[in-house]
């Protein structure tokens, strides 16, 4: 029986030590006793044991939220299907609706999503770079993109640091790999770049040609397609919007509305030539960077092993 | 002939990408080999045998811009030479009319800052008639100083991996190309020039750290 074994969860998450068959008995037994189907008997045995344990109604509500399934990002699929997630506020954009709190893109350790929340949600405001547990958010499908919206219902626990560990969340794929070195050379395709504005391809135009759908519209977009080399073996990176808007300190929408900014100087003056400890996701052959720290101190440690090492050397050679 | 016998080169996109090796100053200046990977074609790459025993066609290196001279060639393009000033060597960096954005950047670079620049190396003629090694940049940027310290630490330590490899015993191509070429009874010179340059960079971060705990 389904029922019971709701209630049994939702009781057992709240410390009350009963069973499904216990709870299933219940029912039947009620359903018995006032000839009344089981469906109807359900709600009756609930409120009884809410009594019975005495049990704080607001919390044992919010033990609803342990019904929905707990999803990876990247495993969403199914519209107006309720789910749990953890994930981090990986970023807040502009909203140009009255009618919306906020809105954003949420990422956990598979994948990103956009996110809106409703002003009649009610919700806290929630804030970048933090990981937050968000329980009966639904999932909606728009222009044939999935995102999560974040309603009344849902309920939102912010996680501290302590308890997770938050850059487990910064990346978009467990198989984020960590490479360092200095970067070479800013690839062709980088700056300011227009995409085809064709549902599901993103493929960046030339002269406003995509090589899939000819001549379309265009959409801006900001990236940089860089090599990242360490002496021994390069990587040939791709970092997109977030990742350059917080290299560069402002936002695309800022690059376009202010023509002096001469985007591709100073992608080269902040990145030629420095050391880019860099964060990488691989997908469909290309390294994504998720994270990228530049020209972060030497370990202090590491320095002074280096030291006796080569004074060791000198003496033996 | 196998080159770069332990750097990654991979032609992809279209084109060859020789990973760039950090050399030091005192290693740079001690280059006296340089030959062309194929000498039958006008585009192959030139490949410097470095004394530590590998061989390269791109070297990376961060140094303190010391002097900058313009001049101009005679068909009125702009000549750019740098001068990088260590503490017992300088690095002679050489603008080529080939790359005029890095020219004018060249052109650009303020005295006293520090650059980085990924580059080639030729051998040329001083005035007073010694081989002198150039450094043409084929990217240049100034950085900051803690990016002159890194490089310091990161060269430091490649260069030390490749001296105590080359010490164990000559294993690869690169390896046999620079002990026929500069022999290996100077080791103890380059691990010298290290322990330097690691102090160097020691006494950089000390003062800039002060510097950040006065403020």
């Amino acid at each position: 029986m389904k029922q019971a074994e709701l209630i049994a969860t939702k009781l057992q998450l709240v410390d009350v030590d009963i069973t499904v068959d216990e709870v299933a008995e219940l029912i039947t037994d009620r359903a018995e006793e006032f000839s009344i189907d089981t469906e109807m008997a359900t709600p009756l045995i609930e409120k009884e044991l809410i009594a019975k344990y005495d049990l704080d109604l607001n919390v044992y509500e919010n033990t609803t939220a342990t019904e929905v399934p707990y999803a990876y990002i990247e495993d969403l699929d199914s519209p107006d299907e309720f789910v749990q997630v953890v994930a981090i506020v990986d970023d807040l954009w502009e909203e140009y609706d009255d009618r919306i709190q906020q809105v954003g893109t949420l990422a956990d350790s598979t994948d990103r999503i956009k996110f809106t929340v409703w002003n009649v949600a009610d919700q806290p405001l929630l804030e970048k770079g933090t990981v937050y547990h968000i329980w009966n958010a639904v999932v909606k499908e728009h222009n044939g993109k999935l995102e999560l919206k974040i309603t009344a219902k849902s309920d939102i626990e912010q996680l501290t640091g302590e308890n997770y560990d938050v850059s487990e969340y910064v990346g978009t794929d467990h198989e984020s790999t960590p490479f360092s070195g200095v970067v070479t050379r800013i690839e062709p395709g980088s700056g300011l770049v227009e995409r085809c504005s064709v549902d599901d391809c993103t493929r960046v135009l030339k002269n406003g040609h995509c090589s899939e759908h000819g001549n379309v519209e265009g959409e801006d977009d900001l990236r940089i397609k860089a090599i990242v080399d360490n002496g021994s073996e390069y990587r040939r990176v791709t970092m997109t919007t977030e990742v350059v808007e917080t290299l560069l300190g402002y936002r695309l929408q800022d690059a376009l509305s202010h023509p002096d900014i001469d985007v591709d100087e100073e992608i080269h003056q902040c990145l030629v030539g420095q050391y880019a400890d860099c964060m990488l996701v691989e997908y469909e052959h290309n390294n994504y960077v998720s994270s990228i720290e530049l020209n972060a101190d030497p370990d202090g440690h590491g320095i002074i092993e280096l030291y006796d090492y080569a004074d060791e050397l000198r003496y033996i050679l | 002939m196998t080159t770069n016998s332990s750097t990654q080169t991979a032609n992809d996109g279209g084109f060859n990408y020789h990973t760039a090796i950090p050399v030091l100053d005192y290693e740079i200046n001690k280059v006296s080999e340089i030959f062309k990977e194929n000498p039958e074609s006008k585009y192959s790459p030139k490949i410097a045998v470095l004394p530590t025993g590998i061989c390269t066609s791109r070297i990376h290196y961060v140094g303190y811009v010391g002097q900058k001279r313009l001049s101009e060639t005679e068909d009125g393009d702009t000549k750019v030479h740098i001068r990088c000033t260590e503490a017992n060597s300088t690095v002679n960096i050489f603008s080529n009319s080939r790359f005029s954005s890095v020219t004018e950047r060249l052109a650009d670079v303020k005295q006293c800052s520090y650059i980085s620049v990924v580059a080639k190396l030729f051998l040329t003629e001083s005035q007073e008639g010694d081989t002198l090694v150039g450094v043409t940049p084929e990217v240049v940027n100034e950085v900051e100083q803690p990016v002159r310290e890194r490089f310091l630490f990161t060269a430091s330590e490649e260069s030390l991996d490749r001296i105590t490899s080359l010490s164990e015993g000559i294993e690869t191509e690169d390896q046999k190309l620079a002990a026929d070429h500069y022999g290996t009874d100077q080791l103890d010179q380059y691990a010298n020039a290290v322990q330097t340059a690691i102090n160097a960079g020691i006494k950089l971060r000390k003062r800039r750290v002060k510097a950040a705990n006065a403020e």
